[in-house]
């Protein structure tokens, strides 16, 4: 196994079991009536975790495996990062203008870089949310601050 | 069975109304735009139309309803297998195949075999509701308990077929799940859990919410990763009329898969997701290759759509003939239905 495959599964196995600790304890602070069944789910993934995290640990590292490298961490923060600027916007320029500079400003970063095909693919997208959710169905769509 | 083929002509002659056939295809257009969508459900789709169907006559309502409703569960295998997000729940593990299929530069083939396993699902469903339906409502009133409880484990114990590569993982991917289930109210005492002070999650997770977010967030990781080249294998869709009798190498599997579709089907509360999940463990045990499930066996694709599409034709049998509808959108169905004058 890689540096990179054992530091991803001991990080995950860590990861579940501070998780199910976490969830345990607060399953404990519920009555027991309502929190019987998250307390033995939380038990097991927690016994599962640290099985995990063991088993994990005590594979030895192949000789000449590649190293772990900070940018593969890069894409889930850049994903995590564009998705929370993008529900935040939604509260600030309402659903419609926040969808379409999310659009325009995603193609952008995927190589699309035409003006043509960023006002179209987001234009024709918003344009038909509206006629579908709004004028269809009747939805109103989250409005912002400034619209 | 007199009765029952007088019914069947009865109904056949009414079906033959020009407006009723134009109302079939264009609930056909909007059930396959709603299924393919991410997040927009069958439930929803059929619910939407119902209101439409208020001027109708009760078969041209009726003809409306049951496309959209049949449509949609088998559109949302489009997303699936093209973009790895199941448009519809049902299509959850048709994607376990049909992505990778699309990366194998197999889309075509795969949209072929999802298009022509649902039809043939569909309509043995609904032969089974024309011929079979008092005796399975009755199988279906005797389901209690503890039958429900062994169903549940059984939808369980699938998890064990689907992460045999590393069974560990799949138990904590199983467990973390059911406990996403119950974030929410508890059922019984009113008691808030896990939900963190936000109302929205008061009601618990959203499903729908939940699986494109699931579904979808790892797939733009892996595009922005640049591990993925989905755009050369979507631009290979083609062929797919001709490639649809492919499907016929699967008889036994699309059998098999069809039974299991109705019966999870007539049980009140299982769902077309737990269907295909079933069918394809069922396929995968079954299968002479199981290793290459995963990596885009076309017995997948078959066994899953086949066995959704199944359910709908099985959700209406307790549905029209005790009133007790088998899934969320047969409920919505049978109020369509009762606005139209059908009583069960």
């Amino acid at each position: 196994m890689s540096q990179t495959s054992r530091i991803r599964e001991c990080g995950f196995a860590a990861a579940m079991v501070l998780l199910s600790t976490a969830f345990l304890i607060r399953a404990l602070m519920y009555p027991a009536a309502s929190s019987q069944f998250p307390r033995f789910l939380m038990l097991l993934q927690l016994i599962f975790s640290v099985i995990l995290l063991v088993l994990s640990l005590r594979i030895p590292q192949a000789a000449g495996a590649g190293s772990f490298r900070l940018a593969d961490l890069y894409p889930p923060i850049k994903v995590f990062v564009a998705s929370s600027v993008y529900v935040l916007a939604i509260g600030y320029l309402g659903y419609f203008a926040a969808t379409a500079l999310f659009l325009c400003g995603s193609m952008y970063w995927f190589g699309k870089h035409g003006p043509v095909a960023l006002i179209g693919v987001a234009g024709g997208f918003i344009l038909t949310i509206y006629a579908l959710f709004v004028l269809f169905i009747g939805v109103r769509l989250p409005e912002g601050l400034l619209i | 069975m007199e009765s029952i083929l007088n019914g069947i002509a009865l109904g056949a002659e009414q079906m033959l109304d020009p407006m009723a056939l134009l109302l079939i295809m264009l609930g056909t257009i909007f059930g396959i735009v709603i299924g393919a969508l991410p997040g927009l459900t069958s439930t929803m789709g059929v619910a939407l139309l119902v209101p439409v169907t208020f001027g109708m006559t009760p078969v041209q309502g009726l003809s409306l309803l049951g496309a959209v409703y049949c449509s949609s569960t088998y559109a949302g295998a489009i997303s699936a297998i093209l973009i790895n997000i199941p448009g519809t729940p049902s299509n959850c593990s048709t994607l376990l195949d049909g992505f990778p299929m699309t990366k194998k530069g197999q889309a075509g083939l795969a949209i072929a075999l999802a298009t022509a396993a649902s039809a043939i699902g569909g309509f043995v469903s609904n032969v089974a509701l024309l011929f079979m339906a008092p005796p399975l409502a009755e199988l279906a009133l005797r389901f209690g308990s503890q039958e429900y409880f062994l169903l549940a484990l059984f939808g369980v114990s699938v998890i064990a077929s689907l992460s045999e590569r590393n069974l560990l993982k799949g138990f904590i991917s199983g467990t973390f799940g059911l406990f996403l289930a119950v974030v929410g109210m508890h059922p019984m005492t009113g008691d808030i859990r896990f939900a963190m002070g936000i109302p929205e999650l008061f009601n618990g997770l959203p499903l729908v919410v939940a699986l494109i977010g699931l579904y979808s967030l790892p797939e733009v990781v892996e595009n922005i990763s640049g591990t993925v080249k989905q755009e050369a294998a979507v631009h290979q869709v083609k062929g797919i009329f001709g490639q649809m009798m492919e499907v016929l190498k699967y008889k036994m599997l699309m059998f098999r898969a069809t039974v299991i579709g109705v019966i999870v089907g007539i049980v009140p509360g299982a769902g077309s997701s737990i269907a295909g999940f079933i069918a394809y463990d069922d396929a995968k045990r079954n299968s002479k290759t199981p290793e290459t499930f995963g990596t885009g066996n076309p017995e997948g694709v078959v066994a899953s759509e086949t066995a959704n599409n199944a359910v709908v034709g099985g959700s209406l049998i307790p549905a029209l003939t005790l009133g007790i509808p088998g899934n969320a959108v047969s409920a919505v169905m049978l109020g369509g239905l009762m606005i139209h004058g059908l009583k069960p």
